[in-house]
């Protein structure tokens, strides 16, 4: 449902802008006022700072004929940088992104022979990375790091790590970071309730709403993989019954096929579990029955999930991501589509998209890197101030304040 | 940490959208990382960009080696990466590499068979949508349909695009307003032209697979969930990355070494937009 910002000029009306720039591509100062409800001199004034700055650039005109033209605006990739890190089990991804979520360099590093990422490690990595990249240090806005739910990220990393390299540092969970990611570069506006299934050896999801991650009291929303679809089904290491990441994570669909002998005897299935999956998700997809049916019962057990939190949260757009998601991602969508079709509550009222991610193996990186992008040239989202790199007194202590941020 | 370079000169926005890359980078890591190699993906906007990184990688000695893709013939980042001593390996065919180390698809082979795949369900009039013509790999790709429709005495009407959605739409639309025939069927050289493609078809109150047959040139799982279902050339993308990976370990050890590694059969696997 479409929902109008307060038309006052305030500290958020700069990020309102950017990211209506944002969603529409191109477009006129006219059209801002009119989408923005802000007032004609305000929107000028605003759009030639973003402009002195770099964010935003003038792309031509449109309206020949009658009247003067109008000049079209756009986001200006190349200026500004955001680099985010993914934490996986034994490797680690990093990125960088321009600012409209194009990606212009990543690199997947194995982890330290002695497992750790200090803070020391992880600010010789960014060097490493930005410099084989030739980023300019004054124009890469700051680093996000992301890591699964379950194996959050240090606390006091973020402080050192700022000391370290210089700019601000972010830490979030990698389904919310993905989220945000898929919000950044697919255009979604920010009228939209927007949510993210991250599909992975884990089960999560992350949610934008009016164009503000939604971090819950702790920056632990989204933990869908939690969410029972069973009351007396398997146990979970949480504590409860039939959570869905016991039957819909990547490493449940890899048992479920090792159990299966022929599956077995058919599939290389003894290596590494990112391998054996993709194993089975490339023998579903080109027409093997036992395969696509471990993968469709999956996605079966992630519909029901999926489809209660669309109803507690009545989204209105809905991507697939992460790994799992990557060579047989039309099985869940399908999947996810017809669960919904048949079940949402919202089926009489609105249309839920389901569609699935570009990108989806490098979606928490890129989301991480989207976090630092969206905190530098739309701020106000979550207390996340990036101003004033360098200086650590900007960046806010890794326990998150809960809420969107004061001027929202 | 040794490091591994493989540029790529085209926009970030055709990259994002294309999954063979990503499981080609998939692939390739699979066999680099457990080696304790990184793999460092760099997108720059031109050939002449991508002549100066490999030239300040090496200066700087921030990669033990670099993948070569998308060659054209006479290529001369062959000739730059021997100038600068970077043990390198191709991803095309071995005419374009000069002697270095190849991964080697048989694009011709495979596109003979995916007009013999269609002239085999009765189709006598196809369209060719191809990537850049500038590229090697779609030059043989091109020979090979051109050699197959001859070869059949059947009617081929090309068009060239960019990988791009966009490119997909517009380079079918040139098809379809070819008079006097029109194709019945449409090959295009990757999945993400191939759904432009569906648009357009639509656009102008066709039907797939009734009216008109669609292949796309790889397989994704974009291609799995257009509507319809698009039959797509599959190729094991990953495992092409997995050899690459091979090879480029290999001239760690013998910088000399002329090898030809071959990629793994493409296949057709049929769905519902031919028929």
């Amino acid at each position: 449902m479409a929902r109008r910002e307060t038309p006052a000029a305030g500290p958020g009306s700069r990020a309102l802008i950017v990211d209506v720039v944002r969603s529409a591509v191109t477009i006129s100062r006219g059209e801002l006022a009119d989408l923005t409800g802000l007032t004609q001199p305000s929107i000028s004034n605003i759009v030639r700072d973003l402009i002195a700055e770099g964010i935003i650039h003038e792309i031509g005109s449109t309206g020949a004929g009658q009247g003067r033209p109008r000049k079209l605006i756009a986001i200006n990739p190349a200026n500004r940088f955001g680099v985010g890190f993914h934490m996986g089990p034994d490797t680690l991804t990093s990125v960088a992104i321009d600012l409209t979520g194009g990606v212009i360099g990543r690199e997947v590093v194995p982890r330290p022979p002695d497992g750790s990422w200090s803070p020391e490690r992880l600010a010789e990595r960014f060097h490493d990375f930005t410099e084989c990249l030739d980023l300019p240090a004054d124009r890469i806005e700051g680093l996000a790091v992301v890591a699964p739910a379950s194996v959050p990220v240090e606390a006091d990393l973020r402080a050192e790590l700022t000391d370290r390299i210089g700019v601000p540092v972010l830490v979030e969970n990698d389904a919310a970071a993905a989220a945000l990611g898929e919000f950044w570069s697919r255009r979604v506006s920010r009228e939209q309730a927007f949510g993210c299934v991250y599909l992975s050896a884990e089960v999560g999801a992350g949610f934008v709403f009016g164009g503000a991650l939604f971090r819950g009291a702790g920056s632990g929303a989204g933990d869908l993989g939690h969410v029972s679809i069973h009351y007396d089904g398997r146990p979970c290491p949480c504590g409860s019954l039939g959570c869905v990441g016991q039957y819909a994570s990547t490493t449940a669909s890899v048992d479920a096929a090792r159990e299966d002998p022929e599956l077995r005897a058919r599939l290389p299935l003894d290596g590494s579990a990112s391998s054996a999956y993709d194993s089975i998700a490339r023998a579903a997809v080109n027409g093997d029955p036992a395969a696509y049916t471990v993968l469709d019962q999956a996605a079966e057990y992630l519909g029901m999930a999926a489809t209660s939190m669309a109803n507690l949260l009545d989204l209105g757009r809905l991507v697939l991501t992460g790994p799992g998601v990557a060579l047989a991602g039309s099985i869940y969508a399908r999947r996810l589509r017809s669960h919904l079709a048949r079940t949402a509550h919202s089926r009489q009222r609105h249309t839920l998209t389901v569609e699935l991610s570009a990108q989806p193996r490098d979606a928490a990186g890129i989301g991480a890197a989207a976090l630092v992008v969206q905190a530098a040239v739309a701020p106000g989202h979550g207390g996340l101030a990036l101003q004033g790199a360098a200086v650590p007194a900007a960046v806010v202590p890794a326990a998150v304040a809960p809420g969107h941020g004061s001027e929202r | 940490m040794t490091r591994v370079g493989l540029v790529m000169a085209r926009s970030a926005q055709v990259i994002g959208e294309e999954p063979f890359y990503h499981e080609f980078i998939e692939g390739l890591e699979r066999v680099l990382t457990p080696a304790g190699v990184s793999l460092l993906v760099r997108m720059v906007g031109d050939r002449a960009a991508e002549a100066d990184v490999y030239e300040s990688w090496s200066a700087r000695q921030q990669v033990r080696g670099v993948i070569l893709v998308d060659l054209v013939p006479d290529d001369d980042r062959v000739a730059l990466v021997r100038r600068l001593g970077l043990p390198a390996v191709v991803l095309g065919d071995p005419s374009t590499a000069d002697g270095l180390p190849t991964v080697w698809t048989d694009d011709a082979g495979f596109a003979r068979e995916a007009v013999g795949f269609l002239a085999g369900r009765g189709h006598t009039v196809l369209g060719h949508v191809s990537g850049p013509l500038g590229f090697a790999h779609t030059q043989l790709r091109r020979g090979g349909v051109e050699a197959e429709v001859t070869d059949r005495e059947l009617t081929l009407l090309t068009a060239e695009g960019d990988y791009s959605l966009e490119s997909g739409r517009a380079a079918t639309a040139l098809l379809l307003d070819t008079r006097p025939e029109r194709p019945t069927a449409i090959v295009f050289d990757n999945d993400v032209m191939a759904l432009g493609g569906l648009e357009t078809i639509r656009a102008y109150g066709l039907r797939v697979p009734e009216d008109l047959s669609v292949v796309a040139w790889d397989d994704s799982a974009q291609c799995q969930l257009a509507v319809p279902a698009l039959s797509a050339m599959s190729h094991d993308v990953a495992r092409i990355g997995e050899l690459t990976a091979g090879a480029v370990l290999d001239t760690f050890l013998d910088a000399s070494a002329r090898t030809v590694y071959e990629a793994p059969k493409a296949h057709i696997v049929e769905r519902d937009s031919t028929r």
